[in-house]
């Protein structure tokens, strides 16, 4: 019977379209998922983590298993519910099937239905590593066992987790809804498990909650090399293991109890039954007719009553509560992880909650939309009221449009949920002021018409769909393409656009910057979606016989003259501002990503020995930079003086101009050179063929001789925002700098800005060599410039910056005077002494704090934080950073070269930078909690950041780096160095150590792996962040471990004294060991040579026997470690890790230090009874040491001076008894 | 006046409207057929849910097809079986209906409601909702929908199916007082119906309309031409095919056999009182 039955169960299952288009959309989503790092220029894979490495397929299959929660949803409901959906419920649980058997074969039916379709995703994912035009570099060898073993650790076991969830849910309600929202709960439900990865709970029980082993896949290969990542599989007995044996489990006593729960027979609701009163006399009168009505106003209140019914009808429904409620979840869950729980706790400023309202709704709007556009689109059929609705008089426009409208009301609604949240959370934080102009305008000028064009597409295409769940795939499917996929098609244009437009970002203290956009794009936009809601009219469902074929050959009845010329108009007004944006497009030569992708390549090609060419550099420079905020516009002038400071004339010289249109370059001149616009270049190269790469080409004539000077001079116009070009000047808050870093490039620049393709991977594509990298260390010729910038080596800056009456204009040097002339302010700036070529204006409605340091000669540093007059929240913090940070490190690095501080609050960016003695400090920074200082783990970043900037100060201004391999660890290593060092006098050790951790070891670990290129040493580091911020800062960390805070010090004191602000020749890291080296002495010598010139991670553990403690006789006691200890080494060119033990001629010889502890280290780690370190020259060795008292427990490497990836077991609790005295 | 000329519908190889043609005028009109005759199908085509492949309807010389407004502006239309929103009440579905008629005016809907909800019995359980109700309130339900505004056609398809006889002949009551002026097409399958109702009816059969007529004229015709007789079970084949076979019925251990014959067919055969159901068989058969 029970094989009968699962046949027809299979049988019914396969004949639906729905497992038709599910096992079609999952095998081209398979298909595509190998090739996706290529099209979407995902870093997550590529030469070093191949795409059908072990591990990218096991991640790919868990991942794409998070799908079935939504098509398993449908098949229960086609398995299990399908009797009551077609009034089949009395017969078929009226027949003398057993339970067991219609209830096992519909849930085996169910599924093998649903693992079908995740396998026929897996099976596309084979076959997609076959894709020819995947880039050959990033396949490894072809393994069916890698894609075998996720299939049966993952997809069996989700499979069976879904299945049994619903079922069980089915079975008990009967209620197809609630099936649906379950599946909405089970989906929200594994995102949040996530979030609690954030949590301190023990890992097991992270591991466990995620029904689907996501979570407990990333642990189990959290310090995997990308070798490992590549060639092992996942381990059976590891935390996935453990979870699926207990979602296995879960899943099959879930399945068990369906049968004790499932309901046979008809399930009784609450709703009081209505019985006629038959017996009634007989009492009919005459009632009274109503002439019905029709015209526009009749229609219009028809449309309003429809739109509020089903609004009403929506809101009210449990499913739209229980989606509500589990998004208003998701997002407190977020505010208070992201404010309150953080190691980084924020200020919940409102700036700060809608920031991350959007984080958070995106997905559950997408659901809503999809969902509910479906429900509210098939109301009327589910609710069988066609015939009735259908006969009646009605329009269909009021029906049609009702049923938008009331899907924009919902949308809307939802958006005021999140409002009253964030506004409610930041009532019961106190204190904050809410901004309630921000919580609207990013709500609906910034989010809301992304959800409504969303919305508009997801119930246009309903339009076409032969039934509910079919147009809720295909909406899915549109929103899903159309918001991602789209702009990276070769042809996209931003006509193709989907969403509407915003008027640019908003925050706190920046208002918009482009309207025209806003009105251009959303006039189109609007058009669009009225010829959609026309078509939609048009083919609107109306009676019985509503295939799409008829409709569309019916579709020319329904063309009514007001439709008609509707319709039209709008046609009108889409082509005509279609073409119109076109044109503004067209006109600033705009290019989508492939063709600037391109243009990259084809400039790269061009240019390649204009790159050497030698360059003038910058001796000083005098800027007039005229800012006219309140019109967004701007007017910079001013001049250089240029010298050739090499031995061999110069001919030509490339100008890379501060803007893209030729119009606003009002001038652009060199003394003694012209500007070339026809004939050839130097290279033989067509002028004509630089046209559209945005660079001057000067030739000088005659050649600008060795150590001769010239001038250069320019003026340049910065435009108020356009149509197809935004503008680089705020209303309030701007920040430009003279080049093209960080701010927007207010000057022009000497020479070709780098803009070669980083992406290895992509250079293949393009057929361009290997990237060539920066120059070696040892090259002279490279040492003479600095790695900031070509084009200068130290400067002398005077600036005038004018801006606005109510603004405030900020440059490098020392302030000189302040001008008011009319509604104007400005201010003149000039450097005392010679500053980097890098340099920034900015202008803002500023408060300002100030506070002063004195160096030890006595000379007063004033110190200014200018803010805006409501981000007070960090200002006293960054104050006390600047003024500790200056403290200690002219103490520890020698003096502080500047007479002025400066901190300035700049919108929209993310970061800090470091100009001389001036810091543009992201919004977001000032509005930190600097937290608890004893809480060990918490982070100050407002603090940290500060003194970071103010240790470029040291290291980027005085040690300025050569432009080699290498470079940037002079500067922001060492700065990373210097601020953790600076953060732990601040603050103490333990803090310290957090920071480190966080901020240091875990980033580099997962940076590592998301970068494309290959891994090299340390001292030969490239772009790599993770190697020149956060290895450089964990090696030197470990370097004053071993030698003590003074000798490193006094190392890198010297290397300033001897190298800083000294101009060409530049320092590398070659210098810079050196001076390590000869302080560390030659007992670390080969610790520096492992951490800068090799790449080497240690693995430290315990061996298998017990500690064992022993008292002393004079009180103390002997503790003996059973100890294991491997270094491993690999190389740019063969990144599989080789133990030192397996390479001949080299040995084990490391310092190891060991910590005894009275309680368990976990978040004091400097509560040590003692600290000792020992060298250890066998891989397996026991370790002895004299204690003063009894310890508890034992840590390897307490203070992680060593490179070690997982050092979850370097803690062990003494377990062992107390041997007695012999 | 309501007219169909020469209307086809094929579904796939049935063809469920055949060449139909009737010219209806205000009054009860009574459609009887077996189930599957296609009344439905006509039903449903002059309440403007689909279209005929072939053939014209015009209502009062406006094509109805091409221009179904005409139609609906003038509908009151009970389906066969009919589904209602879920948790509203009949009140506000009724208004709700009313809204969609384009009775506009909040007054005169509200007074309309009220008088339908009292014709209909309703008034106790307005404010309960409609999707609780028991099938005999439901239809009532639906006629009180069908009346709001001032429909000039009533379609009702198959109300009487599934009702107790008490509430069947409520609701029968209630369509004959809904109006004079009003064309009321009552599709039934069941005889009774449009027995004592309708001065005017149609027959239909497998898509065709076989006889058209008031129910006396339709009686009239086999007045005194059927026999009836008590025989075994085991008999009643051979009657079948010996004769014009109307009808049989089982009682008291026997069955009855009904047939039509100019003279006495056989022994054993008394002439019967002649009722419409022997016309509905006479004409569905093909035997007049």
């Amino acid at each position: 019977m029970l094989a009968k039955l699962l046949k027809f169960e299979l049988g019914l299952q396969s004949k639906q379209i729905g497992f038709w288009f599910v096992v079609v959309i999952m095998f081209i989503f398979g298909f595509l998922t190998p090739w996706a790092p290529d099209i979407l220029g995902s870093s997550l894979a590529g030469e070093k983590i191949k795409v059908n490495g072990a591990q990218m397929i096991a991640g790919g299959i868990a991942s794409w298993d998070i799908a079935a929660i939504f098509f398993t949803a449908i098949f229960v409901v086609t398995g299990i519910l399908r009797d009551k959906t077609h009034n089949m419920l009395e017969i078929i649980h009226g027949t003398p099937v057993s339970t067991f058997d219609m209830t096992s074969s519909r849930m085996i039916g169910i599924y093998l239905t649903v693992l079908m379709c995740i396998f026929s995703n897996t099976f596309g994912q084979f076959i997609g590593q076959f894709n020819p035009k995947i880039d050959q570099e990033t396949l490894g060898s072809i393994r069916p066992l890698f894609y075998l073993q996720p299939m049966v650790l993952f997809t069996v076991f989700n499979g069976l987790v879904v299945t049994a969830f619903f079922t069980l849910i089915a079975g008990m309600t009967q209620n197809r809804m609630l099936v649906f929202v379950s599946a909405i709960g089970l989906f929200f439900y594994s995102i949040m498990a996530g979030v609690i990865t954030e949590v301190d709970v023990p890992k097991w029980f992270q591991a466990s909650i995620d029904p689907f082993a996501n979570i407990a896949y990333a642990f189990d290969t959290e310090y995997w090399t990308p070798e490992q990542r590549n060639e092992d599989m996942l381990p059976v007995f590891g935390y996935v293991g453990l979870n699926r044996l207990l979602w296995g489990s879960i899943s099959l006593l879930t399945l068990a109890s369906v049968f004790g729960l499932f309901k046979r027979g008809l399930v009784t609701g609450k709703t009081k039954s209505n019985k006629a009163e038959g017996l009634l006399a007989l009492d009919i009168r005459p009632y009274h007719n109503v002439d019905p009505k029709r015209s526009f106003g009749v229609d219009f209140s028809t449309f309003i009553m429809r739109t509020k019914f089903e609004y009403l009808t929506t809101v009210k429904s449990v499913p739209f509560i229980i989606m509500a409620a589990l998004a208003a979840m998701l997002f407190a869950i977020l505010i208070i992880g992201a404010v309150f729980l953080s190691p980084q706790k924020l200020i919940p400023t409102s700036q700060t909650i809608t920031d991350l309202t959007f984080v958070s709704f995106l997905i559950p709007v997408i659901l809503i939309i999809v969902f509910f556009g479906g429900e509210i689109i098939w109301r009327d059929k589910t609710a069988k009221f066609t015939e009735l609705l259908d006969s009646t008089a009605v329009k269909n426009w009021p029906l049609m449009l009702g049923k938008w409208a009331a899907l924009a009301a919902v949308i809307a609604t939802f958006c005021l949920i999140a409002i009253a949240i964030g506004m409610i959370v930041q009532v019961l934080a106190g204190g904050v002021p809410i901004n309630v102009g921000l919580y609207f305008k990013s709500t609906f000028l910034n989010e809301y018409p992304i959800y409504i064009s969303m919305a508009i597409l997801a119930l246009f295409v309903q339009s076409f769909a032969p039934n509910r769940i079919v147009g809720m795939l295909l909406a899915a499917a549109t929103i899903i393409c159309t918001t991602f996929l789209i702009v990276r098609l070769p042809f996209y244009n931003p006509l193709m656009s989907f969403n509407a437009s915003s008027p640019g970002q908003v925050s706190e203290i920046s208002p918009y910057g482009n309207w025209i956009r806003f009105r251009w794009f959303n006039f189109y936009f609007v058009s669009r979606s009225a010829i959609f809601a026309v078509i939609s009219i048009w083919l609107w469902r109306r009676g019985l016989q509503s295939g799409l074929i008829t409709r569309i050959k019916n579709m020319k009845q329904q063309i009514t003259p007001v439709s008609g010329a509707i319709a039209a108009l709008f046609m009108a007004g889409f082509i005509g501002s279609g073409i119109y944006i076109h044109k503004a497009y067209d006109k600033v030569e705009w290019r989508n990503l492939k063709q600037r992708e391109k243009l990259q390549v084809r400039t790269e090609k061009l240019l390649i020995p204009e790159y050497k060419l030698a360059l003038p550099k910058i001796q000083s420079v005098e800027v007039h930079a005229d800012l006219y905020p309140s019109q967004q516009e701007a007017l910079i002038k001013g001049s250089f003086v240029l010298e050739n400071t090499h031995d061999t004339p110069i001919t030509e010289v490339y100008i890379s101009p501060a803007t893209v249109h030729e119009e606003d370059i009002k001038r652009l001149e060199i003394t003694g050179a012209k500007r070339l616009t026809d004939g050839q270049n130097l290279d033989g190269d067509d002028i004509k063929d630089f046209e559209d790469i945005n660079l001057a080409i000067f030739k000088f004539d005659p050649p600008l001789a060795p150590g001769a000077q010239t001038n250069m001079y320019f003026e340049t116009f910065f435009h108020a925002p356009r149509l197809a070009d935004g503008s680089v000047i705020n209303k309030n808050w701007t920040f430009m700098s003279n080049e093209n870093s960080g701010g927007a490039q207010a000057l022009p620049v000497i020479g070709i800005p780098d803009r070669r393709m980083r992406n290895p991977d992509k250079r293949r594509k393009y057929d361009l060599p290997e990237l060539e990298k920066l120059p070696k260390r040892d090259d002279l010729a490279a040492r003479q410039n600095n790695f900031f910038t070509q084009s200068g080596d130290y400067i002398d800056l005077s600036a005038t910056v004018c801006t606005d009456l109510n603004q405030t204009p900020i440059a490098p040097g020392d302030f000189i005077a302040e001008r008011v002339d009319g509604n104007r302010r400005c201010r003149d700036y000039k450097s005392d002494k010679k500053i980097l070529n890098f340099f920034s204006f900015l202008s803002g409605d500023y408060d300002v704090a100030e506070d002063s340091w004195t160096d030890p000669n006595g000379k007063v540093i004033p110190i200014r934080v200018y803010h805006n007059e409501n981000h007070t929240y960090s200002v006293q913090s960054m104050i006390e950073a600047v003024k500790f940070s200056l403290e200690h490190y002219t103490d520890k690095f020698g003096p502080y070269q500047y007479n002025y501080v400066r901190i300035m609050e700049v919108p929209f960016i993310g970061f800090a930078q470091a100009f001389a003695g001036t810091i543009p400090f992201s919004e977001g920074g000032f509005v930190m909690d600097s937290g608890d200082a004893d809480d060990s783990q918490s982070l100050d970043n407002a603090s940290w950041i500060t003194i970071h900037e103010m240790g470029h100060q040291w290291f980027a201004h005085q040690i300025t780096p050569a432009q080699t391999i290498g470079g940037n660890v002079l500067s922001e290593g060492l700065t990373s160095y210097a601020a953790l060092d600076a953060y732990e006098a601040l603050y103490g050790f333990d803090k310290a150590r957090y920071a480190l951790e966080k901020g240091a070891i875990e980033e580099m670990q997962v940076f590592a792996l998301l970068d494309r290129s290959k891994e090299v040493p340390l001292a030969l580091a490239g772009e790599q962040q993770y190697l020149v911020y956060n290895k450089a800062d964990w090696v030197l960390w470990g370097l004053k471990g071993y030698i003590g805070p003074e000798k490193l010090h006094t190392a890198m004191q010297s290397f300033i004294e001897d190298y800083g602000s000294k101009g060409p020749p530049y320092p590398t890291t070659l210098q810079l060991i050196d001076y390590l080296k000869e302080v560390a002495g030659p007992d670390f010598e080969q610790l520096i040579t492992d951490q800068w010139d090799r790449i080497t991670w240690w693995e430290l553990a315990y061996g298998d026997a017990d500690i064992s403690v022993t008292p002393n006789s004079d009180g103390s006691y002997k503790v003996s470690i059973p100890f294991k200890l491997d270094k491993k080494i690999s190389t740019e060119d063969e990144p599989k890790q080789i133990s030192v033990t397996e390479i001949d001629g080299e040995d084990l010889s490391e310092w190891i230090e060991v910590g005894f502890y009275n309680n368990e280290p976990k978040d004091k780690w400097s509560d040590w009874i003692s600290l000792e370190k020992v060298r250890v020259t066998q891989s397996e060795s026991t370790l002895s040491f004299d204690v003063k008292s009894r310890p508890n427990h034992i840590a390897l490497d307490p203070r992680r001076l060593l490179q070690e990836r997982n050092v979850e077991d370097n803690v062990k609790k003494v377990t062992s008894k107390v041997a007695s005295n012999p | 006046m309501l007219s169909i000329q020469n209307v086809h519908k094929r579904f796939g190889d049935t063809h469920a409207m055949n060449d139909i043609s009737l010219d209806l005028t205000p009054g009860l009109f009574g459609l009887l057929g077996p189930n599957g005759a296609g009344k439905s199908t006509l039903m449903r085509t002059l309440a403007t849910l689909q279209k005929p492949d072939e053939g014209t309807i015009t209502y009062d010389g406006q094509d109805i097809v091409s221009n179904p407004d005409v139609m609906r502006s003038k509908l009151g239309y009970l389906p066969q079986d009919f589904g209602v929103y879920p948790r509203m009440s009949a009140k506000a579905l009724l208004n709700h209906i009313a809204v969609l008629k384009g009775v506009h005016d909040k007054a005169e809907r509200e007074g309309q409601i009220l008088s339908l909800l009292k014709n209909v019995n309703l008034l106790k359980h307005s404010s309960a909702n409609v999707a609780t109700y028991s099938g005999g309130m439901r239809q009532r339900f639906g006629v009180a929908q069908a009346l709001l505004g001032n429909p000039k056609v009533l379609i009702v398809d198959e109300p009487t199916a599934g009702l107790d006889p008490f509430e069947r002949q409520r609701f029968l009551d209630l369509l004959s007082e809904a109006g004079e002026d009003k064309i009321i097409i009552l599709s039934t399958h069941i005889v009774e119906d449009v027995r004592d109702l309708c001065p005017d009816m149609a027959i239909m059969g497998n898509g065709k309309i076989v006889a058209r007529g008031a129910p006396e004229a339709l009686i009239d015709k086999i007045r005194g031409k059927v026999w009836r007789k008590k025989i075994e079970k085991d008999a009643l084949e051979d009657i079948k095919i010996r004769h014009k076979f109307l009808s049989s019925r089982y009682l008291m251990g026997g069955v009855v056999a009904s047939v039509l014959s100019d003279g006495k067919p056989e022994a054993g055969f008394e002439k019967g009182d002649v009722i419409l159901e022997d016309a509905y068989f006479a004409h569905l058969n093909g035997l007049v």
